[in-house]
């Protein structure tokens, strides 16, 4: 498992170093603004940049024949697919840190801007990073690497728009439920909280379609 | 246990083609290097995924080391060696940091084996791997193969892009690996002059059938290419015919043993290619 993940790490390392830095200058151009609306985004970017490259990888694998001969290794094929979700989720959890990084930085520089609301931001953001991941593994799998820039553009589109129709389902739950029952609840951390959690659960039921997919593949 | 590789019945067919695996059975003795020899879509490669399970076969069974072949058996593909016709390694990686890839997937890696091939095939290693030539790919993948202590080697069309020098040091690695009496090689290309080389055991295959199997040295002290015509065909033992091919009003025969015919019947010189041209544009009786 090492070994994949030290491939895909030197595979795309460029890529990742290159949005690395650039997570970090858009994130303090963002925060520094001060704009509640690209505060938001401070804490979206990060995260949805570090893990593109990680998609990046199927596409190398995949030109350059390694999804074959990975196969002759004395690894499972759920090894492989482990492997990719892992990267993702390693990746994930560097530009997770990074919005931190920034946000703390921000913080002692200008103040109030790591407020609670932030961490709620950053949660939404993991929760849309996990929508891209979610649709593209398996559909990467199933449609081929040919299609990861199409499959790509689609999870961006499909993990930010699930944000705001999430977003905008809830508010109509808050409509329609009688203010008794809300009394006293952060209407802001329940959803941060649900929409993190649901789309969890949906990035792990992908690792198993995904397994699927990878184990009646042929190469 | 005598072979290091038993194929027994393999079939395979793709959904999207006509192309089929037709029960290919062959073995490969411990020891011994197996020559496979087809023309492009004959089945080679669909052999060779069949047996590593890129591919998944629709019946028969792959015995390696004589155990039933299954992708999730680590063991079993730890100690196999595998190159196929195309690169197949990650591009953006130089070799030093291949080494470091491999040194954490095979248990058996053998750094020092590796920087040897790597130094015997004259490989750059700070170089990335989309800058190699096609001869370059092959000796990595080749060393790489050798590398971990494998003692089966399957080898598509290996020494194919190899400048004649690269083949001739190839072919003496293989031919040396090949000696153990522990190790085997199954081993395809196009380039028959490469197998005729180094191979002991041939196997051709056509259309997903195997045409024949047979030991290199029987095959070059005991069959023979009869040139005849239609009266001297009639009465050749037409069990000894493995294959024919009119050409005008003469008939090429390949026939399996050279003793049986009649002595009147003009025997050609030949090679492997001879055999290879006859049997993949032939027909059987």
């Amino acid at each position: 498992m090492k070994g994949l993940i030290l491939n895909q790490y030197y595979a795309i390392g460029n890529s990742v170093r290159n949005y690395f830095v650039l997570s970090i200058f858009l994130a303090a151009v963002f925060l520094f603004t001060q704009n509640e609306w690209l505060l938001t985004f401070a804490a979206f970017v990060p995260i949805i940049f570090m893990v593109s490259p990680a998609l990046e990888v199927l596409k190398h694998e995949s030109k350059s024949g390694w999804n074959k001969f990975v196969l002759t290794l004395p690894l499972k094929r759920s090894h492989v697919v482990k492997s990719h979700y892992l990267f993702f989720i390693m990746l994930m959890f560097i530009g997770l840190f990074i919005v931190i990084g920034v946000f703390v930085v921000a913080e002692l520089l200008l103040e109030n801007i790591l407020v609670e609301q932030a961490i709620y931001w950053m949660m939404n953001g993991v929760g849309v990073a996990f929508v891209l991941g979610f649709i593209a593994y398996p559909l990467t799998y199933l449609l081929g690497s040919e299609k990861s820039d199409m499959i790509l553009m689609v999870s961006v589109i499909a993990g930010v728009g699930l944000f705001f129709l999430s977003s905008w389902l809830y508010e109509q739950i808050l409509i329609n439920v009688s203010p008794y029952v809300l009394q006293g609840l952060n209407h802001d951390m329940l959803f941060s909280a649900g929409f993190l959690v649901i789309t969890l659960v949906l990035f792990i039921v992908s690792y198993v379609i995904a397994l699927q997919v990878y184990k009646r593949k042929e190469f | 246990m005598s072979s290091i590789l038993e194929v027994d019945h393999l079939n395979k067919q793709y959904s999207e083609s006509d192309f089929a695996l037709k029960d290919v059975s062959f073995s490969i003795p411990y020891g011994s290097i197996v020559g496979f020899i087809g023309e492009n879509g004959a089945g080679k490669s669909t052999t060779m995924g069949s047996i590593l399970g890129t591919l998944h076969k629709d019946g028969g069974s792959v015995k390696i080391f004589g155990e039933e072949m299954n992708v999730e058996k680590l063991d079993i593909k730890e100690n196999i060696g595998v190159v196929f016709d195309n690169i197949h390694l990650p591009e953006a990686l130089t070799v030093l940091k291949l080494g470091n890839v491999f040194n954490n997937i095979y248990e058996q890696w053998d750094q020092e084996t590796f920087d040897h091939y790597i130094d015997l095939f004259s490989l750059p290693r700070k170089k990335k791997i989309s800058g190699f030539s096609r001869g370059m790919s092959m000796k990595l993948s080749v060393a790489i193969a050798l590398s971990h202590n494998a003692d089966l080697l399957i080898l598509d069309e290996a020494t194919a892009g190899l400048d004649p020098t690269g083949r001739d040091e190839l072919l003496d690695v293989l031919r040396a690996f090949g000696k153990d009496q522990d190790h085997g090689i199954l081993l395809s290309s196009h380039i028959t002059s490469d197998i005729e080389k180094i191979a002991d055991d041939l196997i051709f295959i056509k259309d997903g059938t195997i045409l024949l199997n047979v030991n290199k040295k029987e095959l070059m002290k005991q069959y023979a290419i009869l040139q005849c015509d239609k009266n001297e065909f009639v009465h050749i033992d037409q069990n000894l015919v493995i294959t024919h091919r009119k050409k005008g009003s003469d008939i090429d025969v390949l026939v399996s043993d050279r003793e049986q015919v009649p002595a009147s019947i003009k025997k050609k010189d030949f090679s492997i290619d001879d055999i290879t041209l006859l049997l993949m544009r032939g027909e059987k009786v």
